[in-house]
């Protein structure tokens, strides 16, 4: 898959490799996108940015990384950068508002956050990654840019620790 | 199979398969071991809360047309940004060869003026138009 698009790449067809990437990886930077950002209409936004910035990049494309890897670099680095901004408008607005949001979210699922929230940052995004990649231990160690022997690890050490909040 | 040989078999059975031989090994241990079954009980009952709080999320159906509306934007951007460029020297070269054909001047001459005098009108017309995609970019 990545090998044709390279080819693509190689040829100086844009057009047709970044169709591919959009239709290969799309789905999964949306998935990574919205583990880092907790929200679905922000995380298509940021899917979005995301794929501009690929297509302005293409031309610049040097072959030393599989497109997939270049692709997640991009992904993981504009998710971050929205991260810190979404929490720098979060501060901001912090100041501002007095009165308390009314949260729309089962009970259930706040005390889900909350047990995610209280793992260590790697495992909760292994965990989460985990299941919207419907369980594809490959997928998450190529989002994450991580060994799939660590990514089990901290699967593992994950659920160890949800288990032992469950009980 | 001890018991930290089969919790860890337990975490790596989940979304993968495991060979019949191992299952019947970890499904032997749990007949026997209370504390191994019911570690294999909570990880499954985590397995399906989790499977159901973190479903795959799906994309709205304007994901794909606006991305591709914006990538046409930017297309047009591009192609924008060229223009002037392409207008400048375009002009320019018309000018000297008009000059060329009108003016009683050696041919020499007139095409050295005309490289100077586009060189000389670029290089304020850049720093303006670089001036005013900086005063843009700031409003937004």
């Amino acid at each position: 898959m990545d090998g044709d698009v390279q080819e693509l790449l190689n040829k100086k067809r844009y057009e047709k490799a970044f169709e591919q990437l959009l239709e290969l990886y799309g789905k999964k930077v949306f998935r990574m996108a919205v583990m880092m950002l907790k929200d679905v209409g922000r995380a298509e936004e940021v899917t979005q940015d995301i794929f501009l910035k690929l297509w302005q990049a293409l031309p610049a494309y040097d072959g030393r990384a599989a497109p997939s890897t270049w692709l997640y670099t991009i992904a993981r680095n504009t998710c971050l950068s929205a991260v810190r901004a979404e929490s720098y408008r979060r501060t901001m607005s912090l100041n501002q508002v007095s009165e308390p949001t009314v949260s729309n979210l089962a009970p259930l699922k706040i005390a889900w956050e909350e047990y995610l929230s209280k793992l260590p940052e790697i495992q909760r995004e292994v965990i989460t990654l985990f299941y919207l990649e419907e369980k594809n231990i490959k997928d998450v160690a190529e989002l994450l840019d991580l060994p799939e022997g660590t990514v089990k690890s901290h699967l593992h050490r994950a659920r160890r620790a949800l288990g032992k909040m469950m009980e | 199979m001890d018991c930290e040989k089969v919790e860890e078999e337990i975490l790596e059975s989940i979304g993968a398969s495991r060979s019949l031989m191992i299952q019947s090994g970890i499904n032997a241990h749990l007949g026997d071991c209370l504390a191994c079954s019911s570690f294999a009980a909570n990880q499954k009952s985590l397995d399906v809360l989790l499977s159901a709080m973190l479903t795959p999320p799906e994309m709205s159906r304007e994901f794909r047309p606006v991305l591709l509306s914006r990538i046409r934007q930017e297309k047009m951007r591009s192609w924008s940004e060229v223009v002037p460029d392409i207008v400048h020297f375009v002009s320019c070269a018309l000018a000297t060869g008009l000059c060329a054909i009108l003016l009683p001047f050696g041919l020499r001459a007139i095409f050295f003026a005309g490289i100077i005098a586009t060189l000389i009108t670029y290089v304020p017309m850049t720093i303006i138009r670089d001036s005013l995609q900086d005063i843009k970019q700031s409003d937004q």
